[in-house]
């Protein structure tokens, strides 16, 4: 089992990420910005460990965003770019496995990245009031999932476009997502009808809001079943489309 | 047994989407035997790299069908019994030797123990025993090139298909690429290899096939392409008199071109004549001109190469992509 190609691949994208700089830049980044909070926290008034944990969280889910943009636009690119596609083709495998295994291989460099940002972040926390806060998990684990959702679409555009574009284009659905239910809320005051149809449709059918559960988690407000199996089961549904467009468009193309 | 069937194989491309469709590969059909080294010759952009990439399923034709040994190209089954090196290969330069032929041993379905075994085998037989643990980014393209080698023939295939295999390589690299495919050979191997380097399909090559814009323009063996007889001898007599010179003009009827100290004339063969014919006419007028007392210096008899071959069907610059 761990020999099958989808493993292999995914284990080469993790080898892969490890030998980025990027991603250590990101990193490095995200690090500075959840040490800053703590530092911003002092400052505020009797705030200090809302604010480390609503900053905290938002660098996890924006850095982790770009992270998985980065990445999902990329390994597919690089792949054909230095045709290294051409002997992995050539290999007893299935076009669809590559993909597969590719996104295997990013849920896993996400999960590090996610692991690692969410160390400092407790550390930070725990440096700050003595205590380890198991109510961070809910909302660490939907920035997870929606970082594998931004991965998906990644992968999606990346099958037949340039790394650009598809960052572009990939920022532009993450965007689209997280503000969809004040673009409903704006789209069903609208006098055009083609506007009203789009932005309530986008409202109904695509919602990333549902994977933030900062306020919940800063406020100590109540965190129900629902709030994490709804958007789990959603993700599920989004991802394994994603995956079979991503599939299709990369089974049909020539590598030239 | 034929390991390779290609028929009548169609792809055009497009460089732009407002650009018109340049047709890469016209109804190209050969086959390739078990047990042979084949050689697939072309200039550059004769087309030779899209119809390898069609058989291996990296790009799909548009019209045409091939086989690789009796099944459909790209299905798993046929992939399992091959190895492949791209023109020009790439690999992620921060693996080792070793973690780079594990990843593809392991893509190729190979088991670890076998790949322990394996790998320190095709390091020695691409001569580059001692890389185990040195990193791709420190390889020259040389290197770089007999490491590809190594992952094509890790699986130990029954097909080799060699994408320009000699590119990068200095002569001592390129005889021991020969010597490997020659080692294949005689193991029972099938190995098909693009190239353009005349000399490397004339020494090993056992059938050719010779390609130009996308068009197959000879297939067989090298016997069968290029005749073992002479075509034409050169001779060089010495210019002694112009009684001499006058007789040589008039009864050669060919070309005679003097030099200091001598005359030299290519004697060719006449439209349709046979080589026995050709050969009896050549030895009658030396003859001849020995009688006149000629002092013959040389007779050199040219034999057709498969570089001829290759440039009379290829043809001149224009003709090339």
């Amino acid at each position: 089992m761990k020999n099958h190609a989808v493993f292999i691949l995914a284990k080469n994208v993790f080898d892969d990420a490890r030998h980025s700089r990027v991603l250590y830049i990101a990193f490095g980044f995200a690090v500075t910005l959840i040490l800053f909070s703590y530092f911003l926290g002092q400052v505020s008034l009797n705030q200090d460990i809302k604010v480390v944990k609503d900053l905290g969280l938002a660098t996890i889910s924006l850095l982790g965003v770009f992270v998985a943009i980065y990445l999902s636009v990329n390994t597919l690119f690089q792949e054909v770019k230095h045709r290294t596609i051409y002997t992995i083709i050539s290999k007893p495998l299935r076009r669809h496995e590559v993909v597969i295994g590719k996104f295997l291989g990013m849920a896993l460099v996400l999960l590090v990245v996610v692991a690692l940002m969410s160390f400092v972040l407790y550390l930070v926390i725990g440096i700050q009031e003595f205590s380890f806060d198991y109510r961070l998990f809910p909302a660490l684990f939907l920035i997870y999932i929606e970082m594998l959702i931004v991965a998906s679409f990644g992968l999606v555009f990346s099958s037949f476009s340039s790394p650009f574009l598809s960052g572009f284009f990939t920022f532009g659905i993450f965007l689209i997502g997280r503000v969809s239910f004040e673009l409903g809320q704006f789209g069903a005051r609208s006098k055009n009808e083609l506007f009203k149809f789009f932005a309530t449709g986008i409202q109904k059918t695509f919602d990333l809001a549902g994977f933030n559960l900062r306020s919940e988690v800063v406020h100590g407000l109540p965190i129900y079943r629902e709030d994490i199996l709804f958007p789990v089961a959603y993700a599920a549904a989004l991802i394994l489309v994603c995956m079979l467009i991503s599939a299709m468009a990369f089974e049909r193309r020539d590598f030239k | 047994m034929e390991v390779l069937r290609v028929e009548n194989l169609e792809k055009s491309f497009r460089q732009h989407f407002w650009t018109k469709n340049r047709k890469v590969l016209d109804r190209v059909s050969f086959s390739v035997n078990a047990g042979e080294i084949f050689g697939f010759l072309g200039p550059n952009g004769a087309g030779k790299s899209t119809a390898i990439k069609i058989i291996l399923g990296i790009i799909y034709a548009d019209a045409g069908s091939a086989t690789l040994l009796g099944q459909p190209i790209g299905s798993r089954e046929a992939k399992r019994k091959i190895g492949f090196l791209p023109e020009n290969p790439y690999f992620y330069d921060y693996l080792t030797s070793t973690d780079f032929l594990q990843f593809h041993g392991q893509l190729s379905g190979m088991s670890h123990d076998l790949l322990r075994k394996r790998i320190p085998e095709v390091l020695k037989l691409v001569g580059m025993k001692g890389t185990e643990e040195m990193r791709l980014r420190g390889f020259s393209k040389g290197m770089l090139q007999r490491i590809g080698l190594a992952q094509a023939l890790l699986p130990d295939p029954d097909l080799v298909i060699l994408d320009e295999p000699m590119t990068g390589l200095d002569p001592i690299g390129r005889k021991e690429v020969r010597d490997i495919m020659q080692d294949l050979k005689r193991q029972g191997k099938t190995v098909f290899f693009s190239t353009h380097i005349l000399g490397d399909v004339e020494a090993i090559c056992d059938r050719v096939a010779i390609m130009n814009l996308g068009k197959l323009l000879s297939l067989g063996t090298l016997r069968e392409l290029v005749p073992l007889e002479s075509q034409s001898a050169d001779l060089i007599w010495v210019d002694q008199s112009a009684d001499f010179r006058a007789w040589l003009q008039e009864t050669w009827k060919e070309e005679v071109q003097k030099h200091s100290g001598y005359l030299s004339i290519k004697f060719e063969p006449q439209a349709g004549e046979a080589q026995k014919d050709f050969e009896k006419r050549l030895s009658q007028l030396i003859q001849q001109g020995l009688q006149r007392g000629g002092i013959l210096q040389s007779v050199t008899h040219r034999q057709s190469s498969l570089e001829d071959l290759f440039v009379r069907q290829v043809g001149a610059l224009n003709s090339r992509v």
